[in-house]
């Protein structure tokens, strides 16, 4: 489902954007000229002019003035504000011009699956301000001093090339795009393919995939500019304003866990690929995505979803139709018996915003979730035993491999506070507070630890289990400044902003006997209180009408105090004599980076693009020794192009980037965790297509290159980063269409396919893993309330891996502690599965 | 013009894409470069770690011992048997063609001499650089049959 968005009709519109500047512009035209650029998407059928109409433009400059509408389902303006004009020395007549003929205007309402519902949108308008006219050859006749200039037509609404983007101004978006690869993934491209969780949406995006290897409760791997970021790690994700990674998670710093969002009140995420915006903070590495809240369809939803494995789950929203679409209530639940063994698993979560107006120029947003998960976990197989038929792709080896499991919950309350000046400026200050619990029990190795407490207990099984609990509230706080005006040849727009997150973490990692799940050796057992405190400034540069430079300077302080309860404890023996367990290492830094972003609109369609950055991530609590440096460094450069055609049919964009990390973050299958590892380096190419060739298909493709490598290229130390597949192709396409009438009613119908290609990943240096294609579809018809669909997961049925290591285990299908030997080991990712849903809306 | 535009556009899209897939051959080669010996696959190493191996006539327990590569082992070993067991960790091949050492041995230090029943010995040494799985086994007399007293050391 989609909600395709407000357009105005034309000629509605256009009367009354004619009347209200006739009227507005000629009382105050003193010199200039006028002509309405008005937003994408207006009527191809142009109106006749109806008036002339003369404007006083400042200094002879376009102005831009952006409005908030409610447009109700009958098309009707219900209000309409004037956010802001820039530039901000324009007169208030534009502002007002705009309201009045916003407010008169009937609109083509926003609908969803052909049913008109209400909206509120944000609105740009530009005036344009006409090209200095060439020196007259001869005028007829010389004005009367102090009358009022020739004024030419209004132009027709037909849509422009260089017209207004329409854009949303709510919200905890950027301002305006940083790098290739900042992009706003809409409802419609969020639904072109199935995506089960919400961590997976953000394969719609281009360049990215997110695999799903395993059940509810754990963090979904993301494939990004040849990083493979476990669990989320190195992609700095929120939830508006709201952090969601945790920055010392045991299981990978950064860890990012994005399930507890509903999928189906996911309004739009915006991605941005590469360090390359100030307001980007900790675990930025590969970049950020942000997700917006929202239920444009208004009323009451019920989904109902059955299908493979026993799976079921049911889906509520309640968004009252007289509220704007940011308010809503979802809750959802699911429950599988999962493919294979071990993999039930259940989850619940809870997802609440409410959105409104405090004033004509003050908006309040509050959002609360709260979710659980837990699964059971099959663990790793090996490759040799597949091959030998000593164990099915989908089985999990007895003994040894039981007791594995996930759970986790988190729970956030966060509010956005924003207000509008006059002048185009805005302020906005979102505080916030989460609490997470995390624990997984998971086994990569079999039997091959020993403890290290009690060194006479050894061969018990190698069940890790990690916990973190983590605490934690923050603050964002931003200034949005009105433009300024820089000479005759330029416009500023500056942003001050302020983050603050400070957090309590106690986490633990034991060795547990798989048959009682008992302790029997103790890793580590760690409190860590975290602060982050960053101050950005971010500048928004236009010169020269075509020159557009972004960015700025970031600067965080981060103090990191760890009480390691295992200090002199772990391993036996290590302790100084007389020395008791415990200790704390206080540690703190300050990361400062520039993020810089250069483009150059070269002829409206082709805008070639430069940037750098440099990001940070925070260090794991077990590798920070006394007045060690808390966090690691990520530099990334790109460069590249963004081509468009006339209306956005078709948005091209190629980036070659290099990045550089400082210690890179990969599998370690010995502690069932994330190490920090040597520097690395990454070079390649990205490039992407989004094209709407009809109003009815969507056809989104990308293709990665890449080269991921450890820097440090010496004997004995490996080079190809583990896991990354070099080449990574995806590509999403989705058709809506109406079906004609049924009873009167109209039926609308979408199908979309989704396909993914990874290269063979390293393993080593020398083992090449096989290549993984997984092919997706769904289909869906609703008529009026009734909606039918069915989602098709692996549709090729293809047996491939998830997730593939090459390690030392000794699993075996007797007990006691076999001997070891290396192997590939993989973790399967689903077969074909099919879900289907019937959805009622009312 | 709109049409030229449009086709300028889809025109760069498509070279880009081009220039895409011309590179994948080159991108896409997996072959080791050379200078490295791909010997320390998982990049971490150092660290401490702690081993009571009791070995008897029939074997060792645990049979499995398993650290980072370059850790510092204090290693304990108890004969539990009713006759005289020893300690030796064995070598492994690491060919290369890159310069690098084609074995790999643990230091002397690693080798505890026959142990009388009931009697202990601990030492400590540093475990060398290159991963693998080296095994250990006692190499007194009835030890190095078939079947012999063997175990294995996992560096990683």
């Amino acid at each position: 489902m989609s909600a395709r968005g407000v357009r105005p009709s034309g000629s509605s519109l256009a009367l009354a954007l004619a009347l209200a500047l006739a009227l507005t512009l000629t009382l105050t035209a003193p010199a200039a000229l006028a002509q309405v650029i008005v937003v994408a998407g207006a009527s191809k059928a142009p109106p006749a002019p109806l008036a002339p109409a003369g404007v006083a433009f400042p200094d002879g400059r376009d102005v831009q003035v952006v409005l908030q509408l409610v447009v109700d389902a009958t098309g009707r303006v219900e209000s309409a504000v004037a956010v802001s004009r820039a530039p901000a020395s324009a007169s208030p007549a534009f502002a007002d011009a705009a309201v009045q003929a916003a407010r008169r205007a009937t609109f083509t309402p926003s609908t969803r699956d052909g049913v008109p519902i209400r909206s509120r949108v944000a609105y740009a308008l530009v005036f344009r301000a006409p090209a200095p006219a060439p020196p007259a050859p001869a005028a007829p006749a010389a004005p009367a001093a102090g009358a009022a200039p020739t004024a030419r037509p209004i132009a027709p609404l037909e849509p422009q090339a260089d017209a207004a983007e329409v854009v949303e101004v709510r919200g905890a978006g950027w301002a305006s795009p940083r790098g290739l690869g900042d992009t706003r993934v809409t409802r419609e491209l969020l639904e072109a393919s199935p995506r089960q969780q919400t961590s997976e949406l953000l394969s719609a995006a281009p360049g990215f995939f997110v695999d799903h290897e395993d059940s509810e409760g754990l963090g979904n791997d993301v494939y990004l500019r040849g990083f493979d970021l476990d669990h989320g790690s190195g992609i700095e994700m929120r939830l508006g304003a709201i952090p969601i990674n945790i920055p010392t998670h045991i299981e990978g710093q950064g860890y990012a866990d994005a399930n507890f969002i509903i999928p189906e009140v996911v309004r739009s995420i915006r991605v941005l690929e590469g360090p390359y915006d100030p307001r980007q903070g900790d675990a930025a590495i590969v970049g950020s995505a942000n997700f917006e809240l929202g239920v444009p369809e208004r009323g009451y939803q019920l989904r109902s979803t059955y299908g493979s494995f026993n799976q079921a789950r049911v889906v509520a929203i309640a968004a009252p139709r007289d509220a704007n679409e940011e308010t809503f209530a979802a809750f959802s639940i699911r429950s599988t018996d999962g493919f294979g063994q071990r993999r039930a698993g259940q989850s619940a979560s809870l997802n609440a915003q409410y959105g409104a107006d405090l004033g004509p120029r003050d908006h309040l947003r509050v959002i609360a979730t709260a979710y659980g998960a837990r699964s059971s976990l099959a663990g790793v197989v090996r490759q040799d035993d597949v091959d030998a038929g000593r164990i099915d792709f989908y089985g999990s080896y007895p003994y040894l491999a039981q007791g594995q499991s996930v759970q986790s919950s988190r729970v956030i309350l966060g509010a956005d506070l924003e207000h509008a000046a006059p002048d185009g400026a805005r302020f906005e200050i979102f505080p916030w507070f989460m609490s997470t619990d995390f624990r997984a029990r998971q086994n990569f190795t079999g039997d091959l630890e020993t403890s290290q407490i009690n060194p006479s207990a050894a061969a018990l099984g190698d069940l890790f289990e990690a916990t973190n609990l983590e605490t934690a509230a923050g603050l964002t706080s931003r200034f949005h400044a009105a433009p300024v005006r820089l000479g005759p040849f330029g416009e500023l727009v500056a942003e001050p902003g302020f983050t603050a997150r400070a957090g309590h973490t106690d986490q633990a990692r034991d060795l547990l006997d798989p048959t009682n799940l008992q302790t029997w050796d103790r890793r580590i057992d760690a409190s860590l209180e975290t602060l982050d405190v960053g101050a950005y400034l971010d500048l928004d540069v236009r010169l020269f009408r075509h020159l557009h430079l972004t960015g700025g300077p970031r600067v965080d302080l981060l103090a990191v105090s760890v009480n390691d309860h295992l200090a002199n404890l772990v391993p036996a023996g290590s302790a100084p004599p007389g020395a008791l367990p415990g200790a704390v290492r206080d540690v703190s830094g300050v990361s400062v980076g520039p993020r810089l972003s250069a483009s150059y609109d070269l002829a409206r369609t082709i805008e070639p693009v430069v940037s750098y950055g440099e990001g940070f991530r925070s260090l794991d609590g077990q590798s920070l020794t006394e007045g060690a440096t808390p966090y690691s460094k990520i530099r990334s450069l790109e460069a590249g192009f963004r081509a468009q055609t006339p209306g956005e049919r078709a948005v091209t964009t190629l980036a070659l980037f290099e990045t550089w990390v400082q210690n890179e973050l990969v599998f370690e299958a010995a502690s069932g965790g994330l190490d920090t590892q040597n520097a690395s380096i990454r070079r390649g190419i990205v490039g992407s297509v989004v094209a709407h060739p009809t109003p009815w298909l969507l056809v989104s493709s990308a293709l990665s290159v890449t080269d991921a490598t450890f820097s440090t290229l010496v004997a004995g130390v490996g080079h190809y980063v583990p896991n990354i597949p070099p080449i990574l192709f995806r590509t999403d396409a989705t058709a809506r269409r109406s079906l004609g009438a049924i009873g009167g009613k109209p039926v609308t119908a979408r199908v979309g396919v989704g396909y993914t290609f990874l290269s063979g990943r390293h393993l080593t240096d020398a083992i090449v893993g096989p290549v993984t294609h997984a092919l997706n579809a769904t289909v869906a018809a609703r008529r009026d309330w009734l909606e039918l669909g069915v989602d098709a997961y692996n549709l090729l049925g293809l047996k491939y891996a998830d997730d593939a290591q090459y390690y030392a285990s000794n699993w075996s299908f007797r007990p006691g502690q076999q001997p070891a030997s290396e192997a590939i080991h993989l973790t399967a990712a689903p077969p074909l599965t099919v879900l289907g849903t019937v959805a009622v809306y009312f | 013009m709109r049409r030229i535009r449009s086709i300028a556009a889809l025109s760069c899209g498509v070279a880009g894409l081009g220039l895409l897939l011309g590179t994948l051959t080159r991108c896409g080669d997996s072959s080791a470069s050379a200078g490295a010996c791909t010997t320390d696959q998982d990049g971490i190493s150092g660290g401490t770690a702690t081993f009571d191996v009791t070995v008897s006539d029939t074997g060792f327990a645990p049979r499995i011992l398993k650290s980072e590569n370059l850790a510092r082992v204090t290693l304990t070993v108890r004969n539990a048997g009713t006759r005289p067991h020893d300690f030796v960790v064995g070598c492994i091949a690491t060919p290369n063609a890159y310069g690098c050492p084609t074995t790999s041995c643990f230091p002397d230090a690693a080798t505890i001499a026959s142990l009388a029943p009931d009697a202990s010995a601990t030492t400590t040494f540093v475990a060398p650089k290159p991963e693998g799985i080296y095994t250990f086994r006692s190499d007194l007399g009835a030890d190095t049959g078939d079947g012999g007293l063997t175990g294995q050391f996992i560096l990683q």
